[in-house]
């Protein structure tokens, strides 16, 4: 994630004009965006739109961006907002078992692959029945380049509700893969 | 023997516990077959999201995005320091000047409050001598490079005044 050129330096840029600098900043968060927008809104089509939003979104806010937090810290903030509100205002389609069922007749390479690929579809599953709050903290913990108070600037409450937040949404996910896990097994007898 | 209730266990799972506690927790869940099935549903869900934790962008997602970026109205904001600074200055400068040049053509090059004041009919009557067409004439170069001087004025003061002061606020303010 960390590279030679510093993500303030870039900003610099292309505030100076440079546009192209901006690409660089896409090209080094895109994933991270994506993943964000793909857990809290439950399909791939609407996460690229919301995804592409959010960094035209960042592009335009770059005026208003003071270098005060992070830009990833602000970047990540402005994804997630995004997609929430993109969540509740659009009736979406959050992907179901059987819309994953359509995808596994797909080649596969080998046991690993598949196991991987059923473990994403479950996750995916289960992400899908909780509130996008949840997920969003969920999300961001998960992504392992966050500190709890990064996390807590971001979502906008304190570290120790955060804590709370985390520890419940842990708790709503692991039920909500059990509970899938298990209707999967059952129909599967 | 202790209760472990469910924080315990995603402090187990994040090795948060210290080396005292993890020793205690390791024989209670030896010991507590409810433990570990706490343990294995949230270690489930743990591994699940760890191992998945990033998703890939699809393929040139990026263009898609600079695509979207470069065609969106905002663009003007960050366009490169030269002539079109971003000061709004030579919006203004433009205005004026296209009035400056509007206010000539309507009163024959020859900007004067004297002629803007007269009537209709004194007009005709002006209009009618030789010398004022003769005169009018000559202010029309006059007033045309009179635009221009002001043209380049204006310019030279939005690149070296204006906009040099402008973009050290940018700087100033938006990336300390």
């Amino acid at each position: 994630m960390h590279t030679t050129i510093d993500d303030n330096q870039l900003v610099s840029q292309i505030k100076a004009g440079k546009v192209e600098a901006f690409k660089k900043l896409v090209d080094r968060y895109q994933d991270y965006v994506f993943t964000v927008c793909y857990r809290i809104l439950g399909n791939r089509e609407d996460a690229e739109e919301v995804a592409q939003d959010s960094f035209v979104k960042v592009y335009k806010g770059l005026s208003n961006f003071q270098g005060q937090a992070k830009f990833t810290t602000w970047m990540y903030r402005i994804a997630m907002n995004t997609a929430i509100s993109y969540r509740r205002k659009k009736k979406i389609t959050l992907e179901s078992l059987e819309d994953f069922k359509k995808f596994d007749q797909g080649e596969i390479r080998d046991m690993a692959e598949y196991q991987k690929l059923e473990q994403k579809k479950y996750l995916q599953i289960a992400l899908n029945t909780l509130l996008p709050d949840d997920v969003s903290v969920l999300t961001l913990f998960y992504l392992k380049e966050l500190s709890l108070e990064e996390m807590s600037d971001i979502t906008g409450t304190n570290v120790s509700t955060l804590k709370v937040k985390l520890f419940r949404a842990r708790k709503r996910l692991a039920n909500a893969l059990k509970r899938i896990l298990k209707q999967e097994v059952s129909s599967l007898i | 023997m202790k209760r472990y209730n469910e924080e315990f266990v995603y402090k187990y799972l994040d090795q948060s516990l210290s080396t005292k506690e993890l020793k205690e927790f390791k024989e209670a869940l030896e010991n507590s077959p409810e433990l570990r099935e706490m343990v294995t549903d949230a270690r489930n869900a743990h591994q699940a999201f760890s191992e998945n934790s990033m998703e890939q962008a699809p393929e040139k997602f990026s263009d898609q995005v600079m695509n979207r970026v470069k065609t969106s109205s905002s663009m003007n904001y960050y366009r490169p320091s030269g002539l079109f600074s971003n000061s709004g200055f030579l919006l203004v400068s433009g205005v004026l000047t296209a009035l400056v040049a509007l206010l000539s053509v309507i009163n024959g090059g020859y900007i004067d409050v004297q002629s803007i004041s007269t009537s209709a009919i004194e007009m005709e009557m002006v209009t009618d001598n030789a010398l004022w067409h003769t005169l009018t004439r000559e202010n029309v170069i006059a007033n045309a490079m009179l635009v221009l001087y002001g043209i380049l004025g204006l310019v030279v003061l939005d690149r070296f005044v204006f906009h040099p002061f402008f973009l050290g606020r940018v700087k100033q303010v938006g990336l300390r």
